[in-house]
């Protein structure tokens, strides 16, 4: 971008490979992010197409069938969800919003920018090796030991992707503890950092068990250990525990950004202070509190000791008090607001829309009683994919859109972004709401066929209508972007009127973002109308 | 300096040689675990009900039924009285063992029955037993001693949890497995620990894990010190004995190690910035 | 290929065993069918979330209609929330929610206690998953693989585990599922109150044709049932006889 017009190709591109700069790597964390939606999302609609009819329809070969699984799952969650809101746009922004020159550790940014990518380069491999993991994202043993399918393929790029959160939770945490401007306190920070914030805590906490779960599964399957074999003192379960102990969280590590973009975006166009501003933090600390709490939900039906099920059953419907003081805030940051329908606007409002509907079919998912018919069934994939799966993509939207200007210094046109949008957001009902119906039935989830359950099939050929309406719509958004690339118009500082302090730069921020430190002693974030 | 290298790694290789030999011969489990015939098929067997429904005759001719003593956890014997070494060793050694054990106590946190799997095994029997050895009275609270009432019950029970036992004519005794069947407090078996093999310390995590997860009967207290021993112990079915749950403590380690990361962090970037 | 997978995870578990939790049981009366307690609990919950989506949706609606920009330069003019606001909207909202989330829980419980304590004389039946087949074992010595008769009208209580890898037992019609596995004893009951068939599938991924492990519970009327249990024991008798004399 700030690279001089005549350089080559050839420079332009060192530059930025070579790059430590928070904003490049940012955008670079967005591309690859891209590019493990793109190839997870088509393997969606494989999926869907396969699902569309009782009996092979696609393949014949249910391993194939499990391979897309596997890789849908876990490059959407690992390689796309994760990096693209605790990557992008944590890198981008928070730099931005507090007012500092770049991270703590630009050099440990690239490192862990790279290390992403060569988890996104080794996904990707999942379809050249000759034998893909076919155990889901999740691994459970003992299938994942005796399966022909590659764990320490999966395990190499859980750990590089896990090292890559683990250097860039670290960096940021002590970049948002030191490096905030003058005059920038805790109270002044964006909704997107302190949710940030919390996010990273317990990404760091939790990581490393995930790492080590996988890794002695590796160890079982190659080296002959038997941490987790029955058969010598192993325990099948404990796996399944600690992988959620750590997956868990993982959902309030993609949440909690979420929110908070959603938050800033709509505080940006109702032209308005975050309504009971500390509240919503203090919420998002819970939640992140609370996070480790309630893993024992994902294991309802697996045989453990009663007591811990009712005891994690209370513990997660709880964390509903939370996420719904935080619900509050962002509905009364409407309140006595201007509220402008620009697109950012309408994926965050359609992000809130998508969470208010997956938090509350989270309910009956958390009652352990309710749960035993529900869980592992199409239900569940519902549930998820409104609360985090779709949700969370609509605000990774919202936030793309939203910075396109300051990333790109180009505007997208509104009529095809809104467009893309429309599209997209009734898709995404299409498919998931009919989802629930399916799954109530006592659809199974991760069924490559169905053939005791042929009066599904009209349902299950709905949801893939509506699978092939979001991604038309996702396809629109696509071309959007690459519209504005090429023929945008020119952006200017602070196109959205906003407040916050990353809209006080240039378009796009030069390197160091500000020519002088802004003082931030009379800034508010939020500092509109007339009480500012 | 590259020979002492090279010394060195062979130093290395040679202990670590040496180290995985020991591991090969420095703990054979062959000795304590019941010859393949005796042995018990725990799969077929783990979780099966143990009707409470069987009457039982103790030494002073009382009657009463199993699920009697249900409640707590129970350690089923099943010897035969007439028997001259065996079994008076395997009682009397589950009796040492128990008594090693300070957490628990008998009566009020398991039950123990020594039952005869011998039709010819009468209360007269029962008490001879008990004067032998020295169990079933009152030095052994919670330790009952007795036959079954009916003798067709015998074949029911022992085939009901997998016990195998056959008169060897030669010698002129019963060979049968040497067990400890701890049962849950509803009556199922929860694990089989065979006698040579078990210590103190198997019995009480084998009790521990059978109550587990009770609700309402536990103090939070007792249910601490279960859980510890649960989290920490896991039974290792190759060796018949619980052994350290690996899994969990490297998974507790890694833990910390989130958490010492983001010291660390701070650490590092406050020097960095003080310089 | 799937004799393989078979095989290897035969002889990788050959050894296992179990770590049976407490199994409740009820104490007499009536029994209480969790399916149709599931049913009851699931609609008042429906209504419950509904109630609160609604709302929520309404609200968000009605704001965005009553407060959308008219003039390009217009901004919010937020409320000022004294500190005792601050707190209400909080502490208000927190009791609410935990209120209607208690509510549920201690009914969630209730309902769970149903789904954990087996009616006495329940008729037990062991199950042993492997990939990709449910085979049942009843107890006077009966296997049968894939379908399951039970008599209708008394309430079956299934002791399982696996073979190989984690299933799970689901039976959409009665709302229950259970993960069996190697290693650990677990159980779930049902009560087939009528005779019919009813879908029993696996709900854990467990390999290339997770899909295709699926059966049928049979229930069948007293008379019937315990003709077609005799007719089978005799069955293992005659083969049994057959096998001794060659």
């Amino acid at each position: 971008m700030s690279a001089p017009a005549q350089a080559g190709f050839g420079k332009v591109l060192k530059e930025w490979i070579f790059t430590c700069d928070h904003k490049r790597v940012g955008i670079l964390y967005l591309i690859g992010s891209l590019a493990a939606f793109l190839v997870a999302g088509l393997m969606a609609m494989l999926i869907r197409v396969e699902l569309s009819s009782v009996g092979p329809t696609l393949t014949a070969n249910p391993g194939t069938y499990n391979v897309w699984l596997y890789f849908h799952g876990a490059a959407m969650i690992l390689g796309f969800q994760i990096p693209a809101l605790t990557g992008f746009l944590a890198n981008y922004l928070i730099p931005l919003q507090i007012g500092a020159k770049d991270v703590a550790f630009p050099r440990l940014n690239a490192l862990s920018l790279w290390l992403f990518w060569m988890g996104i380069v080794l996904a990707l491999l999942t379809f050249v090796i000759p034998d893909p993991p076919d155990f889901m994202w999740t691994a459970y043993p003992p299938y994942s030991i005796i399966s022909s399918g590659n764990t320490a393929f999966y395990t190499f790029t859980v750990l590089i992707m896990g090292f890559a959160s683990i250097a860039g939770g670290v960096n940021l945490i002590t970049t948002i503890i030191y490096m905030r401007a003058p005059g920038m306190t805790w109270s002044k920070l964006n909704m997107f950092v302190w949710c940030t914030f919390a996010a990273f805590i317990v990404q760091l906490i939790f990581v490393p068990v995930l790492g080590t779960a996988v890794t002695m599964l590796t160890f079982d399957k190659y080296l002959g250990t038997t941490f987790f074999s029955p058969g010598s003192g192993g325990d099948v379960l404990l796996y399944q525990n600690l992988f959620w102990f750590y997956s868990h969280p993982a959902v309030y590590v993609i949440l909690l950004p979420f929110l908070g973009i959603v938050f800033d975006v709509v505080a940006t166009f109702a032209r308005n202070r975050v309504f009971n501003y500390k509240a919503a933090v203090y919420g998002a600390i819970a939640v992140a509190l609370m996070s480790g709490e309630v893993w024992i939900h994902h294991l309802y039906a697996s045989g453990m000791p009663d007591w811990i099920r009712i005891g994690m059953m209370i513990s997660t419907i709880l964390i509903s008090v939370p996420v719904g003081v935080m619900m509050i805030s962002l509905v009364g940051t409407l309140y006595r607001g201007a509220i402008d329908f620009k697109s950012p606007m309408l994926w965050a409002l359609g992000c809130m829309f998508l969470f208010l509907i997956g938090g509350l079919t989270g309910i009956p998912n958390a009652m352990s009683a309710i749960d035993l018919h529900i869980h592992d069934t199409h239900f569940v994939v519902a549930h998820f994919h409104y609360v985090m799966a779709v949700a969370g993509t609509f605000a990774v939207m919202a936030g793309v859109t939203y910075l396109f200007p300051k990333m790109f210094g180009k505007m997208c046109n509104e009529g095809i972004s809104k467009l893309g949008f429309v599209v997209t957001f009734i898709g995404a009902n299409v498919t998931f709401f009919s989802m629930f119906f399916v799954g109530l039935q006592g659809m199974p989830r991760r069924y490559f066929d169905y053939q005791q359950f042929p009066q599904f099939q009209g349902l299950n050929q709905l949801i893939t209508v509506g699978a092939f309406i979001m991604a038309l719509g996702f396809l629109i958004v696509l071309i959007s972007w690459i519209h504005a690339l090429v023929a945008g118009k020119k952006a200017v500082d602070n196109p959205w009127g906003s407040r916050s302090l990353e809209w006080t730069t240039s378009t796009p921020p030069g390197p160091g973002n500000w020519a002088e430190v802004p003082d931030c002693t009379n800034f508010d974030p939020y500092g509109y109308g007339s009480n500012k | 300096m590259k020979r002492n290298l090279k010394t060195a790694i062979a130093a290395i290789a040679v202990v670590l040689a040496a180290s995985t030999a020991f591991a090969e011969y420095g703990r054979v489990p062959v000795n304590g675990i019941e010859p393949s015939v005796l042995r018990i098929d725990d799969d077929k067997f783990l979780g099966a009900k143990v009707d409470g429904a069987y009457g039982l005759v103790d030494a002073n001719h009382a009657e009463f039924k199993l699920s009697s003593i249900y409640g707590v956890p129970v350690i089923l014997v099943l010897s035969y009285y007439g028997c001259d070494g065996a079994c008076a060793t395997t009682n009397k050694s589950l009796k040492e063992k128990l008594g090693a054990i300070t957490r628990l106590k008998a009566g009020k946190d398991y039950r123990v029955l020594t039952a005869s799997f011998d039709k010819d095994d009468d209360a007269a029997k029962v008490r001879m037993f008990g004067e032998m050895t020295g169990i079933g009275g009152e030095s052994t609270p919670g330790w009952k001693t007795a036959v079954l009432k009916r003798k067709e019950d015998i074949k029911t029970l022992t085939d009901g949890v997998g016990f195998k036992f056959f008169w060897s004519k030669r010698d002129n005794v019963f060979t049968h497995t040497n067990v400890y069947i701890v049962l849950t407090p509803e009556g199922r078996v929860h694990r089989y620990l065979y006698a040579s093999l078990a210590t103190g310390f198997d019995i009480e995590a084998a009790i521990a894990e059978a109550r587990f997860g009770q609700i309402g009967a536990a103090t939070p207290l007792r249910d601490l010190a279960d859980l510890y021993t649960i989290a920490c112990y896991s039974y290792n079915y190759k060796e018949g004995r619980y052994t350290l749950n690996y899994p969990l403590i490297i998974a507790g380690g890694s833990l910390t190690s989130g958490f010492l990361l983001v010291g660390l962090a701070l650490f590092v970037y406050k020097r960095k910035a003080r310089r | 290929m799937l004799k393989r997978f078979g095989t290897s995870a035969l002889a990788v578990l050959t050894v296992l065993g179990a770590c049976s939790g407490a199994w409740a049981s009820a104490a007499g009366g009536a029994i209480k069918n969790p399916a149709a307690n599931w049913q009851h609990l699931w609609d008042e919950m429906l209504l419950d979330i509904t109630i609160i989506g609604v709302v929520f949706a309404l609200i968000i609606i009605y704001l965005l209609i009553r407060y959308r920009r008219t003039q390009p330069d217009q901004e919010g003019n937020p409320p000022v929330l004294s500190l005792a606001a601050q707190h209400a909207w909080v502490l208000i909202p927190v009791f609410l929610f935990m209120a209607d989330d208690l509510f549920l829980a201690a009914r969630g419980w209730n309902l769970w206690n149903d789904y954990r304590s087996v009616p006495a004389g329940s008729y037990e039946v062991e199950l042993k998953a492997q990939m990709w087949s449910f085979n049942f074992k009843h107890p006077n010595g009966v296997e049968e693989s894939g379908t399951l008769h039970v008599e209708a009208g008394k309430p079956v209580v299934v002791r399982m585990t696996s073979a190989d890898v984690v299933h799970s037992m689901f039976i959409p019609d009665f709302k229950v599922k259970e993960d069996s596995m190697p290693g650990r004893v677990t159980y779930l009951w049902f009560y087939p109150e009528k005779s019919g068939e009813h879908v029993i599938t696996c709900a854990e991924y467990c390999g290339m044709m997770h899909s295709g492990m699926h059966g049928k519970v049979i229930a069948m009327p007293k008379d019937q049932f315990q003709a077609w249990a005799d007719a089978e024991k005799a069955k293992i008798a005659t083969a049994n006889a057959e096998g001794g004399k060659s």
